[in-house]
Formats: structure tokens, sequence, C-alpha cells
């Protein structure tokens, strides 16, 4: 049984309207059950000690952990849960494609959320790396703005985002270099360690930012020139010299 | 994907008995169609099946009943942990009322058409999530 033969399987029954409303409903509904038994057990805790958590009597985890229960539960109740377990709580509305996704990858290891205290560190260490990519992004565009347009900004900051940064303390990252054709160079010169102090160099109508200089004012980029030669007359090739 | 793939008991006339019971609005409602094979997708992927919505009949060696209930109506598939290692048959679907099968015997069913399945594995096909 495969993900993808349930999946078509399924979108036949969601063509019909009334299958695809019970199934949203049950999918809802379905989901919270597991999960919330799911994220009580990821944690040790027993029925009667989410109660104690999240303020509610035992019973009442009972049922919600119920499929099969009539009383389903309210967003108020669902928002006590989250503070329960100091996780969020997502309610949105999203495509049929999602509910798809969703309804065919069950397994329980989906299902469990660390609290916010387990989450912290990797949260912290998540958003100062992109900062830091951010701050590359920002300082190579401030260093060339006389030549960036805003699709070439995105571009950089698609290349940047793309890449693994070094280490804290070396602020260099390399970039991917394709010549004009759009045909990526040969391994050799292929790719280009751009740093924060340097300046770049664009080829427009190259479909990557593709040039770094060094601090001599040298181009430093071999693969540069031939890529040159596939440029029409119109285009033009911006090289920044000191 | 699945802890538990889903397998549907195929009669001798390679007929899919679960898919003509699903399928048929008079037994299964769209809506009650709709729970089921959500309930049967999240129980794919869970390790271990308790109670309330599983239990093993005391009575009937190696039958596990699914219980699920759409307003009043008890639904229960009754199945069985094989052919292969971490597997579920569906076996037999039946209903519940006033604590009693409906069919009365769908219980002994469920397990004459183990026996079937265990000794010939063609007789059962991929469930159909439909």
């Amino acid at each position: 049984m495969n993900t993808s033969s349930i999946k078509r399987d399924l979108l036949e029954s969601l063509k019909d309207r009334e299958f695809r409303q019970a199934f949203n409903l049950e999918n809802v509904y379905a989901t919270i059950c597991f999960q919330l038994r799911a994220l009580r057990e990821q944690r040790g805790l027993s029925q009667a000690g989410l109660g104690r958590t999240a303020k509610m009597a035992q019973e009442r985890i009972s049922i919600l952990e119920d499929p099969n229960a009539d009383t389903k539960p309210t967003l108020n109740t669902l928002l006590r849960l989250a503070d329960g377990l100091d996780v969020g709580l997502d309610v949105r509305f999203v495509p049929f494609s999602t509910v798809l996704d969703r309804s065919v990858h069950t397994d329980i290891k989906g299902l469990e959320v660390p609290n916010f205290t387990e989450e912290l560190p990797s949260l912290e260490r998540e958003i100062n790396h992109d900062l830091r990519r951010e701050q590359i992004v920002a300082t190579l565009a401030q260093r060339n703005s006389n030549l960036i347009s805003g699709e070439k900004f995105d571009e950089i900051r698609r290349v940047v985002n793309n890449r693994e940064l070094p280490p804290t303390g070396s602020p260099s990252i390399t970039i991917a270099t394709p010549t004009a054709t759009g045909a990526r160079p040969p391994a050799t010169g292929a790719q280009q360690t751009v740093a924060p102090n340097q300046q770049l160099v664009f080829g427009f109508g190259t479909p990557f930012v593709t040039a770094s200089r060094t601090a001599r004012g040298r181009s430093a980029l071999p693969w540069s020139r031939r890529g040159m030669r596939h440029l029409s007359s119109k285009q033009s090739w911006s090289r920044k010299r000191a | 994907m699945a802890e538990w793939p889903f397998w549907d008991y195929i009669d001798e006339w390679g007929i899919n008995q679960i898919q003509e019971w699903l399928m048929n609005k008079r037994e299964v409602p769209v809506k009650a169609r709709a729970k089921i094979q959500r309930i049967l997708l999240q129980l794919a992927g869970t390790p271990l099946w308790t109670r309330p919505l599983a239990s093993n009949l005391d009575d009937y060696d190696g039958i596990v009943e699914i219980r699920i209930r759409r307003i009043n109506v008890q639904y229960r598939l009754l199945g069985y942990r094989g052919p292969g290692e971490r597997e579920f048959t569906i076996l037999f679907p039946a209903k519940e009322q006033g604590d009693q099968f409906v069919p009365l015997a769908a219980p002994q069913i469920a397990q004459s058409r183990m026996r079937i399945v265990v000794a010939d594995r063609s007789r059962v096909c991929e469930h159909i999530f439909h």
C-alpha cells in the first residue's frame, strides 16, 4: 500500500461533495483525537495527568481522545489543551491537497510535537541562522545597489538561502556560477566564493548572480569571460572595476 | 507509510466483499464511509491499537474488531492481524445493536474467512480507500 494509490482512491471519493464535506470533518476530529493521545504518551502522562495540566477532568480527556465520542472539542478546549501541553495551535483553511497529504501520512511520530522549552534551542539556532543569511544578502545588495534590480536581489536571496552557511566568523559563501547561456560552467571555477566585503558583477540575462571581484580589483572569474562570448551585443555585461 | 497496511477479503468469485459493503449506500451512507476510511487511515499509522477503538474478541481467537460509530450506528469491522507480519485484513463488516452483532454469526463468519486467508493469501487484496 503506497501513499500515492491511497491518495488516488481518496481523490475519487472527494469528487463527491457529500463525501468531501464529511471527510473534512472526520479528518479534523480524527487528527485531534489521535494527536492528543500521541502528545500525552510522548510526555509520559496519564489521562488524569494531562487533565491536571490542562485543568480538565480525566473523563473529559478520555472523551477527547475517542474518535467515536459525540462531544467534539471546541476551539476554546483546544486552546486550553495547547496551553497545558505548551505547544502551538494552528487552525487555518487549507486546500484539499493538504487534507489529502495529512490524511495519508498518519504515523505517530508525525503527530508528536515538542513543547516550547524543548523546542527553544533549535528555534533560536534556526532564527539566528536565518538572520545571518539575511545579513549576507543585505550586505551584498548594499554594496552593489547600483547594479541590482529587484529581480536580481531576489536571485541573490534565493542563491544565499539555498546554500549551507559556513560557521560563524567566516562570512563568505559559495555561489553557483552558470554561464551566460544558462549552462553551468566546468567544475573548475564553477563556483565562486563571495564574501560580503566583495563586490558583485552581474551578467544581465544570465540566470544567476555570477561574479565577484578580488580585493585588488582583478576579476577572479575565468568562466565569466567564457560566458561573455555568448552574450549578444544588445545584452550588457557589467563588471565594476576598482 | 503504514504501520498496519490494510487488506480486504475477497470471496471465491473474486469480489472484494469489504469494498462492496462500503460502496453500498444503504449499508454505509456516504458520511459513514468517510468516517470509516479516515479512521482506518489513522489506524494504519498507529502501532498499538487500544480500546475503545479496537479490541480482541475474547471468544473468537485471533479476531479483532474495529469499532466505529457514526450517529447511532455502530459499525464493527472484524478482521485479523495477517496474512503477513504487521498487516491487517478486514474479513467481515458487521454492525452492533443492543450488544449483539448484526448478523449474529458475524464473528464465526470472520473466523472461517480468516482460515481461508491463512491457507490462501490470494484471497485478499489491498484495501481501497474510496
